[in-house]
């Protein structure tokens, strides 16, 4: 049985990643993957502590597990929509230079 | 109930209508239907006055209005004294509305003239025939304003326009006291008829002598009695039948009129009597000196009305309702004729100074008989008209309780002073030589006819009341107060002469001053004497200016009461111009001032304040701004530090 303690640091290796991605890459593509991580991260979280705490008799952790990559799949899908269409219109998925929302 | 009553003043009443409307059609045809209407009141008149006569007395009442319960009812009576005026006012109107056919010839405003003749004998027949005092009022107040229309027909000249003015204001002040007097008989007693008023005034209390002397008010502004009389001789700038009609026969000789109808009051109250005496005595002796000193004809003739009506009230004054109506009577008929041969001499020479004047009986000699008849009759000769009726009034002075001796010799004063200058007149109008470029001739036969029909009554009337008639004018008087009570006794029967009183004596004397007057006019004027030695005649010079200005009267009211109203018009003027003005313009301005303020305050600070608000709200999104770069790692990051933030504070 693997203990908790290394889920966990594995988890916040993934999250670590994915913000570090999410916070320097250029390419908004590499963005949304970076997201994708952190949010990996969390599921790995949840369905570590359901696996490890052992007076829970239902499957809370793996059941938002699930809601949580559907989601993520959900808001995936929406952000690549996103990209394609400023891509579209700009030619261009670099996020510094995407500065529509400037006040 | 004699309804017939009516037509008397109906029917110049509705001459005046037609003559009002249609006189523009009618030209010429308006003064024959003037002539007609007065013709036929004075029928009417007639009729009345033998009715009368045969002991009736006619009246007439009708519903005016209902008040508190009882009915208010005016009416007409016809009583021996309103059938002498009736005679009066009819019969010298109708004679003057046909001399006017020829005087008022080519006159552009012809038919409008008799329009406002008939006016003027309707007024009048209703003043006359009243028996309650508000219809006499109503006559009243309308004889004023034909007076005012008349005098003022030749508006064009500004002399007219402003006498007309003056007699209306100045009669009007009368009139305020008359009305006064009639609130106060009606607050004191409750009746205003003539014949109730009889029974209330018994008593003689103090109100209703004050009452009877506020009455006297109107009667003096009517009658031109000092010191209303300025209007009178400027009335004169009226055409020459209308002074004959209105100004010296009938209109003026309403406020005798007036007082004996109400001579209950003034009986009951020695006091109002005597008011009514001593003003008469002063009018009477002012004006004949003033006449004295005069050139225009017509103004000697109009200070000699006022003189005679003066000489009216004092026969009132003395007591005696009958002497000063029977004086009203006979000086009806010699004034109208002294006016109407004065208003021929006028029509022929164009100008009215007795000084241009001379010569005239040889070319015009209806108009000097008829003249001199009635200035003899004026001198109280007898046995002309005017010598009866003086001398009842003498008498009648002479006897009354009330009134000193003094009273009678300044009636024989003015009865001289009257002689002398009627006949100065007479003299200097018809004696002596024509001034050279004259050629005047005698009027057309429609202005001579009334001269004699006149004449016959300036000479005979007296007769009416001779002792060879037997007192019979007294007696046909008196018969009211015994049938009807309408007015007190009428003085002293004949037979009632106290002892003391020589009748025979006053008599002669007034014969004899009236012979002097006119003596003392022919040595002067027709033989050119001077009477006064040099030095006398200078002494006497301030004296003479003094009379000859006519007293200063009118210069004392235009110092003392006009030029005081004027100066303080033109005060309140100057008040209002700056003062008002200044107040409404600077309450204006005021407020222009502070819109200005509130409008600053408005521009800077409420606006500052919201123009503020704005910018500040600007301001801080600015600054707000500055966050928002639309760079996703950068909202990213922030979220983070928030996050590590959170994290740190809950830790």
């Amino acid at each position: 049985m693997i203990p908790l303690g290394h889920f966990l640091i594995l988890s916040i290796l993934l999250f670590c990643i994915g913000l570090f991605g999410a916070l320097s890459r250029r390419n908004s593509i590499a963005i949304l993957m970076s997201i994708e991580l952190i949010l990996n991260a969390t599921v790995l979280n949840l369905v570590a502590f359901n696996a490890t705490v052992k007076n829970s008799p239902s499957a809370d952790g793996q059941t938002l597990g699930l809601f949580v990559i559907g989601i993520a799949a959900a808001g995936a899908i929406v952000g690549l929509a996103l990209i394609f269409s400023i891509w579209r219109q700009t030619r261009n998925i670099f996020s510094d230079e995407i500065t529509l929302l400037k006040g | 109930m004699s309804p017939w009553l009516f037509l008397i003043p109906a029917i110049p009443l509705a001459g005046f209508l037609i003559n009002i409307f249609f006189g523009r059609g009618l030209k010429e045809w308006s003064a024959w239907v003037a002539l007609a209407a007065a013709a036929a009141a004075a029928y009417l008149s007639i009729v009345a006055f033998l009715k009368v006569a045969a002991g009736q007395t006619l009246a007439v009442q009708w519903r005016w209005l209902p008040l508190e319960g009882e009915v208010f009812r005016l009416g007409f009576v016809v009583d021996p004294m309103s059938a002498v005026m009736l005679l009066v006012v009819a019969g010298i109107g109708s004679l003057i509305v046909l001399y006017s056919v020829g005087y008022m010839h080519g006159d552009p405003r012809f038919p409008r003239f008799f329009a406002y003749l008939c006016l003027f004998l309707a007024s009048m027949l209703l003043l006359v025939l009243a028996d309650h005092f508000l219809l006499l009022f109503i006559g009243w107040e309308l004889v004023g304003l034909c007076s005012y229309l008349l005098i003022s027909f030749w508006f064009e000249k500004p002399s007219a326009a402003s006498a007309g003015k003056k007699a209306f204001l100045t009669t009007r002040v009368g009139d305020a006291g008359f009305l006064l007097g009639l609130f106060l008989v009606f607050a004191s007693t409750g009746v205003l008829r003539f014949s109730e008023l009889h029974h209330a005034a018994g008593h003689g209390s103090p109100l209703l002598g004050l009452a009877a002397v506020l009455i006297f008010c109107g009667a003096a502004g009517k009658s031109a009695q000092f010191p209303l009389h300025v209007w009178l001789p400027d009335a004169m700038e009226g055409p020459t039948p209308v002074s004959a009609l209105i100004h010296a026969a009938t209109m003026v000789a309403a406020g005798v009129y007036l007082i004996a109808r109400t001579f209950v009051l003034f009986e009951a109250n020695p006091m109002a009597l005597q008011t009514v005496a001593v003003i008469g005595t002063i009018t009477a002796f002012f004006a004949a000196t003033i006449a004295v000193t005069q050139t225009d004809i017509k103004r000697v003739l109009a200070y000699s009305t006022i003189s005679q009506l003066g000489f009216m009230m004092l026969g009132l004054g003395a007591g005696s309702a009958f002497a000063g109506m029977f004086h009203l009577v006979t000086h009806a008929w010699f004034k109208a004729l002294l006016f109407l041969g004065a208003g021929s001499v006028i029509h022929a020479l164009h100008h009215q100074d007795v000084t241009r004047m001379g010569g005239l009986w040889r070319r015009m000699p209806v108009t000097a008989v008829t003249f001199t008849l009635a200035a003899i009759a004026m001198a109280g000769i007898p046995p002309f008209s005017g010598f009866w009726s003086k001398e009842e009034i003498f008498m009648e002075v002479a006897a009354s309780p009330i009134l000193g001796d003094g009273f009678l010799l300044l009636a024989w004063g003015i009865s001289f002073l009257t002689a002398f200058y009627i006949f100065r007149a007479v003299i200097l109008v018809f004696w002596g030589q024509t001034p050279k470029g004259l050629t005047p001739h005698e009027s057309p036969p429609v202005m001579t006819i009334p001269l004699m029909v006149l004449s016959a009554g300036a000479v005979g009337i007296g007769f009416i009341n001779s002792a060879w008639t037997g007192h019979g004018f007294q007696r046909f008087l008196e018969g009211i107060s015994v049938h009807d009570q309408m007015v007190g006794h009428f003085g002293l029967a004949a037979h009632e002469i106290p002892a003391h009183v020589n009748l025979g004596k006053i008599q002669l004397v007034s014969i004899l001053v009236g012979l002097a007057g006119i003596a003392l006019a022919l040595v002067r004027y027709g033989l050119g004497i001077r009477l006064l030695p040099r030095g006398v005649r200078t002494l006497l010079a301030p004296g003479y200016r003094l009379v000859a200005g006519k007293y200063f009267v009118d210069e004392l009211y235009e110092a003392v009461l006009l030029k005081p109203i004027r100066d303080f018009s033109q005060r309140a003027r100057v008040f209002d111009t700056q003062v008002v003005d200044g107040a409404v313009n600077g309450a204006g301005l005021l407020g222009l001032r502070l819109s200005a303020v509130k409008r600053w305050v408005d521009d800077h600070l409420v606006d500052g304040a919201v123009n503020g608000l704005a910018v500040g709200f600007g301001r801080a999104g600015a600054a707000l701004r500055l966050i928002q770069t639309g760079l996703v790692q950068n909202y990213l990051l922030i979220a983070l530090s928030g996050a590590a933030i959170l994290f740190w504070v809950l830790r």
